[in-house]
């Protein structure tokens, strides 16, 4: 991979960690640093973990296929029909996207947006849990490797980043997909990140917190870390903040968490990944079509990534943004109007070196014999073919392939530019 | 047998649990007693938490040794380690009659009707209701709140803290999480009837209940097993993560025949809803069983058994070597080191299988072993733990009513250990990385300084009679350490703190000198 002018980050002084461990007295002033030694190389990766099974059927519509809309009574989109924003929003000829996801019309015209379609894990289990548990361990089928696929790209990575803030899992959660020795900042709230309690006496709450940690041998680099953090999160103006370029974020916890990714990116403070998820896609009834539960998610999906990606645009350093399910959801649709458990699914991939404005698929077929199981999309492109060239082309990390996939030997699909 | 219709979309949802307190609303949550009142038999128990009675006879207690030199620091980290927390009266009560005594008291539990533990968890209606009416219920999030709180309630106030820690182990070793509706109602049963019914018993009891559990038997999909189609998921954790453990020697093959032998082990369901008052209770359904001939590891059961043969299959398992192993390095990891040396293993090893499982003779074993005692202060307090540890150190008030149990179960969530929602059947990590990320940490100092500030409007500490009348930083301190600790700070922290008590006025500073106490490298260790 190239970006050949990745210009050095050149960090302030000192970081507080390495001020501690020459042995300076706790009480100099602390002087809020990015730590030394990150080289960081890549993009920074932003992994959005749908939870609950999202309908990549009704994300994006196969408009050839009778078999959507015959089975699919209740819930189905209605055809493209140009001026009718109540219909698809049509991307190829073939498929299309439902309308609740126009806001992501513009990067796909702008070829950076790319989908990906019938894709997923082999594993046949329809369990939330083991989906989502084998899909960010990396390892579908099998629970020996205690690590997520990112906590073993940060963790085999050939540079140096020691940032707290290298890892970051917002919602104030640790997912899954990060596991790993690096440690990882789970994040609710920059704003918040500081110590509560006493705010006339914060200083004075530090420095002797500080000491005791520095006193005792026990939990010493964990607090050091800690008030790392800290440090590099006070960096952050967050009570001011303007995005770029007149990106609006949606109100809500999905926007927030967005808007604070992008904050601290654009803070310089070491940020490599950051996860997150969005919750609510388990609709085995009600499901709704143009309207209803599913089109709200999507609506706030395509308005937080749009937001994110055209604030980000700028940036000298690049976003890649990746998304994915534990599985997609049955095709025929069931008795309280919804759907069931399925297979195949989609992905998004969002940023400037996504070769976007395509839609990556071996379309398996709907009718009945090419279903899979009970009835359920086929998986015809495996998701680690795509994470790999993810970290392969955009993350810089393409030696290690065989350990962040273990016993897989991807096939790419030129999905990102190297 | 019909599945439940049961929507399973909000599972996800887990956030903004609003538990009711109406239930609480003119009670004001006592102190937590610090002198237990022990039963004279394990008999008379009340009706939360029953016990199975033990005869205390069959097994004599392991002699601790008689004094040494280090007497008081063996009892303050053999009290402080058995317990959630401690404060100045439970370790008077075990300096008093002396450590094995205490211990003793400890494993024979009583449950007086009339505790202030019981007199509150009584009030919580909803954990009373039959099965059906609470599956009917509109409001989910009350009958999970009553929950969260009525496990805070027995952790925080209970006198058997040796007791409470058993339920926290076997909670976590036999995972429920609470996704649907279904499980949550069924998990108020399995809390009593499975975990708080034979935490200080026989494992192969335990064992027995879980297995025919229906909370368990629904949340790992043993519920939808049958003959044509044999679930794999209850059979594969019974033998992954309750009894031989994942290096346990079983294969896939070992998994499919254990499923099918377990096939007709289910719940009466909503099918049966309008036919019988039994639903959610556990059922065998002959029609469903696969009854040839089975083989697991080098055992065999005979075809035509029917329940039989899989409550055999629970005997093999439970008396197997593997799964004295797999619970006695589970027991050393919880109660002795992350990585607990062979010796310590091997040592409960022996006293479990020497036993026939029995828990209290296993426990026994630990607290004289070596590596125990030499093992104070080693492990870092997960956080429930330091959560409770800290509301019981510092004689907190709860308030009862419903914002603030809202705002006490945020916290918990917020900690990241909130009772009962680990997604996976596996429990809530055992080890000191997991928990020590820079939110983790941050949350605990914060915790703390934010309790003794008074922010929380559900936790009100007695601060000014923690304080009596210290008239110096020095005294403030002390007293302090002693109260929250067990003893004072080493000589360097307690400078620290008299450093930044000299900054003002004593009186002022005093909130954040107990908070700066509570979130010390001191307070997190166990």
């Amino acid at each position: 991979m190239s970006n050949t002018d990745l210009s050095r980050r050149d960090f302030l002084k000192m970081s507080t960690l390495s001020a501690w461990s020459l042995g300076l007295p706790a009480w100099m002033p602390r002087l809020a640093f990015a730590p030394q030694g990150v080289d960081p190389q890549g993009d920074i990766l932003t992994c959005l973990f749908l939870r609950g099974g999202a309908d990549g059927l009704n994300v994006i519509i196969p408009q050839f296929e009778e078999e959507y809309y015959r089975l699919r009574p209740d819930i189905k989109i209605p055809e493209s029909k140009n001026g009718d924003d109540q219909t698809a929003i049509d991307l190829d000829g073939r498929f299309a996207l439902h309308p609740a996801l126009k806001p992501l019309k513009d990067a796909w015209d702008a070829g950076q947006l790319a989908i990906v379609h019938a894709t997923g894990s082999p594993d046949p289990t329809h369990s939330h849990f083991d989906a989502m548990d084998y899909m960010e361990r990396g390892t579908p089928g099998e629970k020996t490797i205690p690590t997520g696929w990112i906590g073993r790209h940060l963790q085999s990575a050939p540079w140096n980043n020691s940032s707290p803030l290298r890892a970051i899992g917002m919602g104030g959660v640790r997912q899954a997909a990060l596991r790993g020795p690096v440690p990882v900042t789970s994040l609710q709230s920059i704003a918040d990140f500081h110590l509560q309690g006493d705010q006339s006496q914060l200083e004075g709450l530090q420095e002797a917190l500080a000491q005791l940690y520095e006193v005792e041998g026990g939990l010493a680099t964990e607090a050091k870390a800690t008030f790392g953090a800290m440090d590099l999160m006070a960096q952050v103006d967050v009570n001011e903040y303007s995005p770029a370029s007149g990106a609006k974020y949606p109100d809500g916890d999905f926007g927030l968490a967005l808007q604070q990714i992008a904050q601290l990116a654009k803070a310089e403070v070491g940020l490599e990944v950051a996860c997150l998820d969005l919750g609510g896609f388990d609709t085995h009834a009600n499901q709704g079509n143009v309207q209803g539960v599913l089109a709200g998610l999507l609506a706030q999906f395509a308005q937080g990534l749009s937001a994110f990606h055209l604030d980000l645009m700028d940036q000298s350093r690049n976003i890649v943004v990746i998304t994915m399910s534990e599985f997609g959801r049955r095709v025929a649709q069931n008795g309280s109007t919804g759907t069931d458990h399925g297979h195949g699914d989609f992905m998004f991939a969002l940023g400037k070196g996504v070769n976007g404005g395509k839609i990556y698929t071996e379309w398996p077929g709907l009718s009945p014999e090419q279903l899979y199981g009970p009835g359920d999309l086929q998986v015809t492109i495996d998701y680690r073919d795509i994470l790999a060239e993810l970290v392969s082309h955009r993350l810089g990390n393409a030696d290690n392939l065989e350990s962040i996939f273990p016993g897989y030997s991807p096939d790419m699909k030129d999905i990102f530019s190297p | 047998m019909s599945k439940s219709k049961i929507s399973r979309r909000d599972f996800l949802r887990v956030g903004g649990l609003a538990a009711t307190a109406s239930a609480l609303a003119a009670c004001d949550l006592a102190e937590r007693q610090g002198t237990p009142t022990p039963a004279s038999r394990p008999t008379d128990i009340g009706k939360q938490a029953t016990l199975t009675a033990t005869p205390a006879a069959q097994l004599s207690p392991q002699p601790i040794p008689p004094s040494s030199p280090d007497d008081e620091t063996r009892i303050l980290h053999t009290v402080r380690r058995m317990s959630f927390g401690i404060n100045p009266a439970t370790l008077e009560r075990a300096r008093k009659i002396g450590l094995e005594s205490w211990f003793e008291e400890q494993l024979n539990p009583g449950n007086p009707k009339d505790s202030p533990e019981n007199r509150i968890l009584d009030r919580l209606e909803l954990l009373k209701a039959p099965v059906k009416e609470l599956i009917a219920m509109q409001d989910q999030h009350q009958v999970v709140g009553q929950f969260i709180l009525s496990t805070l309630i027995h952790h925080i106030q209970s006198p058997w803290q040796v007791y409470e820690m058993m339920v926290d182990f076997w909670t976590n070793h036999l995972n429920i999480f609470l996704a649907d509706v279904l499980t949550r109602v069924l998990k108020i049963y399995d809390d009593r009837d499975v975990i708080r019914k034979h935490a200080l018993g026989s494992f192969r009891e335990l064992l027995q209940a879980s297995a025919h559990s229906p909370a368990m038997l629904f949340y790992l999909d043993q519920a939808l097993s049958t003959r044509q189609s044999p679930n794999e998921n209850y059979a594969r954790e019974l033998l992954e993560l309750h009894t031989l453990g994942v290096n346990g020697g079983y294969t896939q093959q070992d998994v499919q025949e254990t499923a099918r032998a377990l096939t007709g082990w289910g719940i009466v369901g909503p099918r049966d809803f309008f036919r019988t008052d039994k639903v959610g209770t556990f059922i065998f359904r002959p029609r469903l069983h696969d009854d040839g001939v089975k083989q697991i590891l080098d055992f065999t059961i005979p075809a035509g058994s029917g329940q039989k043969g899989g409550e055999r299959l629970l005997d093999f398992l439970a008396s197997h070597t593997k799964t004295a192993r797999f619970i006695s390095r589970k027991l050393a990891v919880r109660f002795i080191a992350d990585e607990p040396p062979d010796s310590a293993v091997d040592h409960l090893e022996q006293a479990f299988l020497n036993s026939s499982g029995d828990i209290r003779t296993v426990l026994r074993a630990l607290i004289a072993a070596p590596e125990f005692i030499a093992s104070a202060k080693g492990k870092l307090k997960r956080p429930l733990e330091f959560f409770v540890s800290l509301l019981i150190a510092t004689q907190a008030k709860l308030s009862p009513d419903p914002t603030s149990i809202r705002e006490l179960v945020n916290v918990l969530r917020t900690s990241g250990q909130m009772p009962h929602f680990w997604p996976a059947p596996d429990g809530y990590p055992d080890y000191a990385a997991w928990w020590t990320t820079s939110s983790g940490m941050l949350n605990r100092w914060n915790f703390a300084l934010q309790t003794m500030h008074g922010d929380y409007r559900a936790i009100r500490i007695p601060l000014e009679d923690l304080m009596r009348d210290a008239a110096s930083p020095a005294d403030l301190v002390d007293m302090l350490s002693l109260q929250f600790l067990g003893e004072r700070l080493p000589d360097l922290a307690r400078q620290v703190l008299l450093d930044f008590s000299a900054a003002g006025d004593l009186h002022a500073l005093a909130p954040s000198i107990a908070g700066l106490i509570l979130g010390s490298p001191y307070f997190q260790m166990r």
